[in-house]
């Protein structure tokens, strides 16, 4: 199967960042910008960088955008270039085409007009940063299904030094233990001490719980709630 | 000579503590390391790593920060200090 082909249009922190990242991943990567500059700066980093219009259909269609599974279009700022590309890379039948929004209105155009996905890192970061103020035991939160969320919490301190099974913790909470993060001292190959995380996934029921283990857990919100109040 | 022999005593004994992860006890060995020699980095980045792990991230950064002044290339500390900040990311 041949590999997927990525077009970034709007070489910005994120778009050039989402262009160079996939290409070090082995995706080939089609970067698109306006600006001269910046795309002679990224065109070392992905597979062929093109200065052109992402307003005009001609200019996007001689770049090659339209030999492209995906493309990714990161023009926050500039609202009407962003929707007037999102419009061509559909016409020009892009199968997969994600939007990066600047806010809610532009969303909903990019959705009228065909995007696939769009995305607000801005808001989902916001989201992230606010979560783990609010909740400093929480490491990692993604949302499983509409009530479900896996969730790295820092092993609350009634499980240290006991096993899952002695935690009760599928009867007590409804949640689940998917893994056990654990960090262990170890000498390097300088001599020198430090320590490295080690996963135990699928923990058995008779596996202990240290004290700063991180748990990760999947349950539904108020059990995991539950759970952070311990 | 012998307050040199008591200093390595007491960093080999702190070593043990945290290879076996007692970190409270190996903490206590290296504060003792200190008192003795205050310039002993290997004291400071093992107590960046030990406050690390138990999330006082300030204390470790404090402490990653006086190995770099006793050992400026010190890659551990280096390593842990961008972890810290996030810097890793970029």
């Amino acid at each position: 199967m041949a590999k997927k082909q990525f077009g970034v249009i709007g070489l910005g922190t994120f778009g050039s960042n989402v262009a160079k990242e996939l290409f070090k991943r082995d995706f080939p990567v089609l970067a698109i910008d306006h600006k001269e500059d910046i795309v002679n700066k990224i065109s070392p980093f992905v597979t062929q960088a093109i200065v052109a219009d992402a307003a005009d259909d001609n200019s996007l269609k001689e770049a090659g955008i339209a030999d492209c599974d995906t493309v990714i279009i990161s023009m926050g700022e500039d609202v009407e270039t962003s929707i007037l590309a999102t419009l061509i890379a559909k016409d020009l039948g892009v199968k997969n085409v994600i939007v990066k929004c600047a806010s809610q209105w532009h969303s909903k155009i990019a959705v009228k007009i065909g995007a696939d996905k769009v995305i607000y890192p801005e808001l989902e970061m916001a989201k992230k940063l606010a979560e783990s103020m609010a909740s400093p035991n929480i490491l990692e939160q993604i949302e499983f299904s509409k009530d479900y969320n896996l969730v790295e919490i820092i092993a609350p301190k009634n499980f240290w030094k006991k096993t899952i099974k002695q935690t009760d913790i599928r009867n007590k909470f409804g949640i689940n233990i998917i893994a056990i993060k654990r960090h262990v001292p170890f000498i390097n190959n300088d001599g020198q001490s430090d320590i490295k995380e080690e996963t135990n996934v699928v923990p058995g029921p008779d596996d202990e719980i240290l004290e700063n283990d991180v748990l990760v857990v999947v349950g539904k919100d108020e059990q995991i709630d539950k759970l952070k109040k311990l | 000579m012998a307050d040199k022999k008591t200093e390595q005593e007491l960093l080999d004994l702190a070593k043990f503590y945290f290879l076996n992860s007692k970190f409270d006890e190996a903490l206590d060995e290296f504060e003792k390391v200190l008192k003795i020699n205050p310039q002993n980095w290997q004291a400071y980045c093992n107590l960046g790593l030990i406050y690390e792990n138990k999330k006082d991230y300030a204390k470790a950064k404090q402490m990653y920060n006086r190995t770099l002044e006793i050992d400026k290339q010190n890659k551990v500390a280096k390593e842990h200090i961008s972890k810290i900040t996030g810097m890793d990311n970029e």
